[in-house]
């Protein structure tokens, strides 16, 4: 069962994602409950404001005037305004310039989001205030703020233009006791200098709760040098080019798949991903089975094609001979293979992205009664390649 | 005009105009009146090159010779000819790859390599000369299998359980009386006074494709200086799996055509049943797969020419295109370093366009309200390719990078 307090965090985490997407000035966001009420609370502090606009879309299977559209796959949004005769054929889609009659198509909503700078402004004074810290602001969106005895600078990268206190080396000269707070969700990651020990913070992690900003300055005021080096004069935020500049390395590709099986005591990992858990025993054991037929085959030197594969009846009987409980229905077994074969596929893509087919772990063999030779299910000797078991310690 | 037609083409074994006129919607007046002045036929026959000049008189039994000699006899052929000229009006426009896959079916493989212009390409009207003597008939093929070339199909599962009739296969049922009361059912549900017309079922590796004629929306034209109003028609073609537990479905029209799959099933299986648009997930760490591949140049099957971005990294986040004839991952990267990420926002973009078999094919990345942050259904425009080409895509993308891809179309049932 999921825990409170993780249910709480992963909350939060939804939370933030939600405001980043508002904090972005001019996002359009899908009208749905929690978006709605996501954006109303924000609206509520002032920090943005949020437009809902009606708009139909020029090519919808819902529609009954897809057979008009000459192209059915028309993108177009033609956002509706009371003004305009709906019937007068005066809309027009943005994207093919078809006329269209928004009578009786269907509507969507959606939510547009601008932020208020000076709504952010004060909320952010009103948070320093409600801290008890004075502040003043030096520069436009540019703070020096008391927390009791020391003395923190916090900057809104976002609209701050005072260019000679923004860079690494002011930064490192104030021995870091500086908070840098973008609007743009953008702001953090891509836009500041990805330097660890600069303390960056997103207007939407603030207003999600998942940091609080009185307790960020206390701590950034007191704040060591940092242990850096170079001279140069390295802008902390910047619109002109994205940080960091640098494309993660991507997985080479496969044309010839190759998943990594291993099979510890309780549980089945492929490439990695837990695919059966410790608590799956049946689970556990049908793939044992394969495994074992797998490594039997591997070691007598049978080339792949002629890997034995395991039917329902042999499965059922291997499983009596191991727990003693007889499982009569043939069916459960099946299933079971069935189940796992789909979740091995499902947590392979999901978690790595990686091309799988249902069959590329266990296989099933030619259905019973058609064609000759064996049927039944085995690991695939094409695409599977074993590992030990890497949690086994030597015994002592 | 007309009864003088319908003689001669008795008189040289060719069908009437009813045949030109109904099963192939191939307006034949016009094509008359033209023929009626002097020296047409002889003149269309001296523009036609030496494969179809060849296949022609091969089927008319003239000697061949030289380029001019066979041209000068086949102006000779006057009423022979002219169900020749009408096929070549047939033929503007219809698919080659449905031309030439019925020509490999049906044809000696002597008759179709005589056809060939160069590695890939065949004459197409020479090869559907060769059809017409054949068999007429083929043409009726031709014209019906030209529209699944040419229209997306909606990806249609059944979501009623069934138990397939032990007597009777679907293939069966297709041509029993049974189908006419389904249709007559479709129609008494549909309420708008037009009327279903089975106009072909043909069995294609193992798929079933029923074809339908039915009145869409009202048209009117101009003859002789007089309004004539009408319907015009709609190709409702339903491509059924053997056990009809799925079908495709093309058609102009949303709702009638899946009522007519509904009816068609219903009365098979015996029982109400309904069939639901197919949807198949994605998880987006794929999604990323796919994108830097495509990105990064390493994917020598696709290239990708487009991407239409919503809340872009720019000021205001207006939606922006990216688009070029060749490949767009240099600028995509370029952006990305230059401005902002858009690779690592999947729900802000709102299609792709790749290059496969030298067509541009858009690829969206569907989001289902019930369905997790991860997760995504990926459809394409099929209509773009043609029904091998769209085989072809879809292994890739399941073979290549484990994606199910479905049909940008769907049909869903009329709200009462």
């Amino acid at each position: 069962m999921v825990s409170r307090s993780s249910r709480r965090k992963s909350d939060s985490k939804r939370n933030r994602k939600l405001l980043e997407k508002m904090l972005a000035d001019g996002a359009c966001l899908n009208h749905a409950p929690d978006v709605a009420e996501a954006a109303s609370e924000i609206a509520r502090l002032g920090v943005i404001d949020v437009q809902k606009r009606v708009y139909v879309r020029c090519a919808n299977p819902r529609d009954g005037d897809l057979r008009y559209t000459r192209n059915r796959n028309c993108s177009g949004r033609i956002y509706l305004d009371e003004a305009i005769d709906r019937a007068g054929g005066e809309y027009q889609c943005p994207s093919c310039d078809r006329r269209v009659y928004p009578r009786g198509k269907q509507q969507f909503e959606e939510l547009r989001c601008c932020v208020r700078p000076d709504g952010v402004k004060t909320w952010l004074e009103k948070t320093i205030s409600k801290a008890k810290y004075t502040f003043k602001e030096m520069e436009p969106w540019f703070y020096r703020v008391i927390t009791g005895e020391a003395e923190v600078y916090l900057c809104v990268v976002d609209y701050c233009e005072a260019h000679a206190k923004m860079n690494r080396e002011w930064a490192i000269a104030q021995d870091n006791r500086a908070v840098w707070v973008s609007v743009n969700p953008r702001g953090k990651s891509e836009r500041t200098i990805p330097e660890d020990w600069l303390r960056c913070v997103t207007l939407a992690e603030l207003l999600s709760g998942e940091d609080d900003l009185p307790s960020i300055l206390k701590e950034q005021a007191d704040s060591r040098r940092p242990p850096v080096s170079g001279n140069a004069a390295l802008p902390i935020y910047t619109k002109a080019r994205r940080y960091p500049q640098v494309f993660e390395p991507i997985s080479p590709p496969h044309p010839e798949r190759v998943f990594i099986i291993e099979v510890r005591d309780k549980e089945v990992r492929v490439n990695g991903q837990v695919i059966i858990p410790a608590n799956s025993s049946t689970g556990n054991r049908v793939f044992k089975m394969l495994y074992r037929q797998f490594i039997e085959d591997f070691t007598s030197g049978t080339p792949p094609e002629e890997f034995h594969a395991m039917n329902t009846d042999a499965l059922c009987n291997a499983l009596y001979d191991e727990t003693g409980e007889e499982h009569a229905d043939l069916d459960v077994v099946r299933k079971s293979v069935n189940r796992i074969q789909a979740n091995i596929e499902k947590i392979v893509k999901r978690e790595t992205g990686v091309a799988i087919d249902r069959h590329d772990i266990i296989q099933t063999q030619r259905w019973k009664g058609i064609g000759e030779g064996d049927y039944g299910y085995r690991l695939n000797p094409y695409s599977v390649a074993i590992r030990p078991d890497q949690t086994r310690k030597p015994e002592t | 005009m007309r009864v003088k037609f319908n003689e001669t083409m008795t008189k040289v074994g060719a069908p009437p105009a009813e045949f030109w006129e109904n099963d192939l919607e191939l307006g034949v007046e016009d094509i008359l009146r033209r023929i009626a002045e002097n020296g047409y036929l002889a003149e269309w026959a001296q523009g036609l090159d030496k494969r179809r000049t060849s296949v022609l008189c091969k089927n008319l039994g003239l000697k061949g010779g030289g380029l001019d000699e066979r041209r000068a006899a086949l102006a000779g052929r006057n009423g022979t000819l002219t169900p020749y000229l009408l096929v070549a009006h047939f033929s503007r426009g219809k698919s080659h790859a449905a031309i030439e896959e019925l020509a490999k079916r049906s044809l000696p493989p002597d008759v179709v390599e005589s056809c060939r212009v160069g590695e890939e390409r065949y004459d197409i009207l020479a090869l559907l000369f060769a059809l017409f003597h054949q068999d007429s008939e083929l043409l009726r093929d031709v014209f019906h299998l030209d529209k699944i070339h040419r229209t997306g199909f909606a990806r249609m599962t059944m979501a009623t359980e069934a138990r397939k009739p032990e007597k009777q296969s679907f293939q069966d049922f297709l041509h029993s009386e049974g189908v006419t009361q389904a249709l007559d059912t479709a129609d008494d549900s549909l309420r708008d006074g037009h009327t279903s017309e089975l106009r072909d079922v043909i069995e294609l590796d193992d798929r079933v494709l029923v074809f339908v004629r039915r009145g869409q929306r009202p048209e009117h034209i101009v003859r002789d200086n007089r309004i004539v109003h009408g319907h015009r028609p709609e190709w409702i073609i339903l491509d059924f799996e053997p056990g009809a537990k799925r079908v495709n479905i093309a058609s102009k029209s949303i709702n009638e055509s899946l009522e007519i799959a509904n009816q068609l099933a219903s009365v098979y299986f015996g029982k109400a049943v309904e069939y639901t648009n197919e949807t198949e997930v994605t998880y987006a760490k794929q999604l990323d797969r796919l994108l830097s591949r495509l990105c990064n140049g390493k994917d020598e099957t696709l290239e990708w020419v487009e991407l239409l971005f919503g809340n872009s990294p720019l000021d205001g986040a207006p939606k922006i295109k990216i688009s070029a004839q060749n490949a767009i991952g240099p600028a995509i990267q370029h952006f990305e370093t230059a401005v902002g990420g858009l690779l690592g926002h999947l729900d802000c973009i709102e299609s792709i366009k790749v290059r496969f078999a030298k067509k541009r094919v858009s690829v969206i990345f569907e989001r289902e309200e019930d369905y997790e942050d991860d997760e995504f259904v990926v459809r394409y425009s099929d209509h773009r390719l043609n029904v091998f080409e769209r085989r072809k895509f879809e292994n890739y993308m399941r073979d290549e990078y484990g994606i199910p891809i479905l049909s940008t179309e769907k049909r869903f049932k009329k709200e009462s």
